[in-house]
C-alpha cells in the first residue's frame, strides 16, 4: 500500500475531508481529493500513531490539532507497518494470547506470594508502628454486646476466679514480653458453651462451662495461654489490615463489580489468615504453659474432652474430627486449623519435652 | 421532550444511534497484561493503563461513521493519582483519631472535592473528542460547591464532628465557653442526616443537572430539562426493589436454619452473598438504568437531544450474568462482563437532530485550557460518576 485514503479533520471543523496519504523522506504528504482541498506535509515523526488494536477506529494526531481517522483498518494496519513503524513490543504483547497466560500465571505467582508471605510479611512490620492504643478502636463495644446478649455474670466461686486470675497473672509476669501489656481476665457464664476469647484491647474472657469441664486449673492456663497469644502479637489488628489489603486488591482490580465479589475472596482471605494466626496462638499457649511447668499433655486431654462433648451432643457419631458438627468448619472455611492438627502439635511438644 | 408550540412533521427529526464495537477477548488481553506492568511497577504504570483503557472504550464508541477520541496525557495523569491518593490517605487516617483530627480531614474534604470533582469533569471532557472537535466542561466552581460540596457536607460533617462532640460533653469540659451548644449541635448532626436522607434525590438532581447542562461540543451546549420530581420517582422504586430484596433474607435464614447449630457468623456466609446480590441484581440495575434513562434523556437543546432506551429486564440479566461467570471463573470474565455491560448501555442512547442533520450543526472549535490532571485522578478514588 503505497498510499492511503483517510478522513482528515482540521481541528475546528466536523466536517470531514478526505484525502490521500503518502510518505517520502520521513514526511508524511497529506493531499486533497479535491482541487480546492488541503494539501500539506509533516514531518512524520512529528505525527502521533495510535496503538494498534483490533478493533476499533485508528486516529493519528497532528501536531497542529488535526486529526486524521481511518477508513478501512486493514489498509491502515498495513500502510503503517510499511511505511512509518512496525509494531512497539507492548502492541505485541496485548494482541498476543500467550503473552495474556504467561501474565495470568505471573499474576497468579505474585497474588499467592504476596498473600502467604509478602502480607504477612508487611503487616508484621507494619504493626509494631502503630500503638497499641489503635488496637483497642477495633470492635471497642464488643465486650458490652456480648454482656448484653450471650454472656452473663460469671457463677464460678469467687475464691477459684480469684486462684485462676492470680496464677495467670503471675505466669505472666515471668515473661519480660507481657510488661506495659494492657491486658484484663474476666469470667462469664454462657449458653454458648466452653468458650474462651481475647479482644483486641487485652481483655481475655474465659466461659464458666470451660472451667468446669477441664480437669484442673492447669488445662485452663493451657487455654489461657492460647488467648494471650492473640494479644501478644496482636492478631486482630493484624486480621483487619490484611483482610483490608486483600479487599482493596481485589476492588483495585475489578472496578464496579468489586462490590460483590470481594466479599468471598476477602472471607476465604481472613479464613486462612486466621488458621496461621490460631497456629501462632497455640505456639504462644505451648511457651507459656512451658513457662509455667504445665505439661502440655493437658491440651491434647482438653482437645479430646471437647470432641466427646461434640458427640455427645450431636448423639455419638465418633472419630470424625475433621468435620464439625455445625457443616462449615470444615477444609478452607476452617478458621481454626483441623482439631487433629493442633493435638498432634500439642502431643509431639509433650513427647519432646 | 418537545416545546408545545412546535408543530413537527416526523421527518424532520433524524436519529443517530451510538455503536459500540469493542471485544470482550481483545480487551482481556490488553487487561492482563497492563494489570501486570502495574504490579511490576508497583502501581506506577497505573495512569498509563488507564489512558489506554479509556482510548479503546472511546475509539470503539461510534457515531455516524466516527469514534470518540481520548488525548489524556499519562504523565499527567501520573501527578494526579498522587496527589488524590495523598488526599485519600491523610483523610482516612485522620478519621481515625480523635479531638479536632476528623473535623479538620471531613472540612478539609468538603472545602477540596467540589473543584476537584470539577477539575475531573473539566480533565475528561476536554480529553475527549469527536471528529476533531473537543468537548468542554463549562461548570463554575461555585456551582460544585452547591451541588457536590452540599451532598459531601451533609454527609460527612457529622463523622468529623462526632470525636469534638465526645470532646465537648465529656463532663467538665467547657471548651471556648460553648459546652452549653452541645445539645443544639447534635440536633444539629440528626437535622443533617434527615436532610440527607430524604433530600437525596433533589441533591442528586443537583449533582445531574450541574454535570449534564455543562456539556458542550464545541460550540454547542446542553441543557438538562428534568425535574426534582422524576428523580424522587426513580428513588423511590429503587428503595422499593432494595426492601424487596432484603425481604428475601429472612427467608432464606429461616430455610438456612436447620444448617446451622449456634454458629451465625457461618451461615452469614451462605446468606449474605445471596442477599446482596439479589440487592445488587435488581435494586442497583434498576437505579443504573433508571438513571441513565432518565438523565440522559433530558439532555439536550433546541437541535438536538439525546434518548436513552437501556430496558430494565436484559440489562438486569446481563448483570447476572455477568457476576455468575465472574465468581465461576475467579474473575477473569470481568473484562468480558465490562465490555458486555458498556454495550448495552452505549447502545441504548440515540442522538436526534431536529431540522438538520448532525453535519449541519455548528461545530466551531472551542479554545480550551488544557486543564491539570488532578482532577481526573480524584474521579477515580472517589469513586465519581463522570459523563457517559
Amino acid at each position: 500500500m503505497d498510499t492511503l485514503l483517510v478522513d482528515y479533520f482540521d481541528g475546528r471543523s466536523s466536517t470531514p475531508v478526505r484525502v490521500r496519504l503518502s510518505v517520502s523522506d520521513g514526511e508524511l504528504r497529506v493531499r486533497g481529493l479535491e482541487e480546492a482541498a488541503p494539501a500539506f506535509s509533516t514531518s512524520l515523526r512529528s505525527v502521533r500513531w495510535p496503538e494498534y488494536t483490533r478493533h476499533g477506529s485508528r486516529i493519528a494526531h497532528l501536531s497542529d490539532g488535526g486529526s486524521l481517522h481511518s477508513l478501512d483498518s486493514a489498509e491502515w494496519d498495513a500502510f503503517v507497518q510499511t511505511h512509518v513503524r512496525r509494531q512497539s513490543w507492548v502492541e505485541r504483547s496485548q494482541q498476543s494470547w500467550r503473552v495474556m497466560l504467561i501474565s495470568l500465571a505471573a499474576l497468579s505467582l505474585l497474588a499467592a506470594a504476596f498473600y502467604l508471605w509478602g502480607l504477612p510479611w508487611l503487616t508484621r512490620s507494619v504493626v509494631p508502628l502503630i500503638p497499641r492504643a489503635v488496637d483497642a478502636q477495633i470492635g471497642q463495644t464488643v465486650l458490652e454486646q456480648l454482656d448484653a446478649s450471650l454472656l452473663r455474670p460469671s457463677q464460678l466461686p469467687e475464691g477459684q476466679r480469684q486462684r485462676l486470675a492470680e496464677r495467670f497473672e503471675a505466669e505472666l509476669r515471668k515473661s519480660a514480653e507481657s510488661n506495659g501489656i494492657r491486658h484484663q481476665l474476666v469470667f462469664r457464664a454462657s449458653r454458648i458453651g466452653p468458650n474462651a476469647f481475647a479482644l483486641p484491647d487485652g481483655t481475655m474472657v474465659v466461659t464458666d462451662e470451660l472451667v468446669r469441664i477441664a480437669d484442673n486449673e492447669d488445662m485452663v492456663l493451657g487455654v489461657l495461654g492460647h488467648e494471650w497469644g492473640h494479644v501478644l502479637h496482636r492478631h486482630a489488628m493484624r486480621q483487619v489490615i490484611q483482610t483490608g489489603a486483600v479487599q482493596m486488591a481485589i476492588s483495585a482490580a475489578m472496578g464496579d463489580y468489586a462490590g460483590v465479589l470481594v466479599a468471598a475472596p476477602v472471607i476465604l482471605a481472613s479464613m486462612g489468615y486466621s488458621r496461621d494466626f490460631e497456629r501462632e496462638a497455640d505456639e504462644e499457649s505451648l511457651r507459656f504453659m512451658r513457662s509455667a511447668g504445665i505439661s502440655p499433655q493437658v491440651m491434647v486431654r482438653f482437645f479430646g474432652l471437647m470432641q466427646e462433648r461434640r458427640d455427645g451432643r450431636a448423639g455419638g457419631s465418633q472419630g470424625e474430627t475433621k468435620q464439625d458438627k455445625s457443616g462449615f468448619n470444615i477444609g478452607i472455611f476452617a478458621s481454626h486449623p483441623d482439631d487433629e492438627e493442633r493435638i498432634a502439635f500439642f502431643r509431639r511438644a509433650a513427647l519432646g519435652q | 421532550m418537545q416545546t408545545a408550540n412546535h408543530n413537527l412533521s416526523p421527518k424532520e427529526i433524524k436519529e443517530y444511534p451510538l455503536r459500540f464495537t469493542a471485544s470482550g477477548s481483545e480487551y482481556m488481553r490488553i487487561w492482563v497484561f497492563n494489570l501486570l506492568l502495574i504490579i511490576i511497577t508497583l502501581g506506577i504504570y497505573y495512569p498509563w493503563a488507564k489512558a489506554r483503557r479509556i482510548r479503546y472504550f472511546c475509539n470503539n464508541t461510534e457515531l455516524k461513521g466516527h469514534c470518540l477520541d481520548f488525548h489524556g496525557e499519562p504523565h499527567k495523569m501520573l501527578k494526579g493519582n498522587i496527589l488524590a491518593g495523598l488526599l485519600l490517605l491523610l483523610c482516612s487516617k485522620a478519621m481515625d483519631l480523635s479531638g479536632l483530627a476528623p473535623l479538620v480531614a471531613v472540612l478539609a474534604l468538603v472545602v477540596l472535592a467540589p473543584p476537584l470533582f470539577r477539575a475531573s469533569m473539566q480533565f475528561r471532557l476536554a480529553n475527549t473528542s469527536w471528529r476533531g472537535i473537543r468537548f468542554h466542561f463549562a461548570g463554575d466552581v461555585a456551582g460544585a460547591y452547591l451541588s457536590v460540596g452540599v451532598i459531601f457536607a451533609l454527609a460527612l460533617l457529622p463523622f468529623g464532628g462526632k470525636e469534638l462532640l465526645v470532646m465537648m460533653s465529656a463532663p467538665g469540659a467547657n471548651i471556648g465557653g460553648l459546652a452549653g451548644t452541645v445539645p443544639l449541635l447534635m440536633l444539629g448532626i440528626v437535622l443533617a442526616g434527615v436532610v440527607l436522607v430524604a433530600g437525596f434525590p433533589y441533591l442528586l438532581w443537583r449533582v445531574k443537572r450541574y454535570q449534564h447542562a455543562n456539556y458542550i461540543y464545541g460550540a454547542l451546549h446542553m441543557q438538562f430539562r428534568c425535574s426534582p420530581k422524576a428523580f424522587y420517582k426513580v428513588a423511590l422504586k429503587a428503595v422499593g426493589l432494595s426492601v424487596l430484596g432484603l425481604l428475601v433474607l429472612p427467608i432464606l435464614v429461616w430455610a438456612g436454619f436447620g444448617m446451622m447449630v449456634g454458629s451465625m457468623p457461618k451461615l452469614m456466609l451462605v446468606v449474605a452473598p445471596l442477599a446482596y446480590l439479589s440487592y445488587y441484581a435488581f435494586a442497583r440495575s434498576y437505579w443504573r438504568v433508571a438513571m441513565q434513562n432518565l438523565a440522559w434523556s433530558r439532555t439536550g437543546n433546541s437541535q438536538m437531544r439525546f434518548v436513552s432506551r437501556l430496558a430494565f429486564g436484559e440489562y438486569t440479566l446481563l448483570q447476572l450474568r455477568n457476576y455468575l461467570f465472574i465468581l465461576c471463573t475467579l474473575g477473569l470474565y470481568w473484562p468480558f462482563a465490562v465490555v458486555a455491560s458498556r454495550r448495552m448501555e452505549i447502545e441504548a442512547l440515540e442522538l436526534r437532530v431536529r431540522g438538520g442533520s448532525l453535519e449541519t450543526l455548528a461545530s466551531k472549535a472551542a479554545k480550551v485550557a488544557d486543564d491539570a490532571a488532578v482532577g481526573d485522578a480524584a474521579a477515580d478514588l472517589f469513586g465519581l460518576d463522570v459523563g457517559l
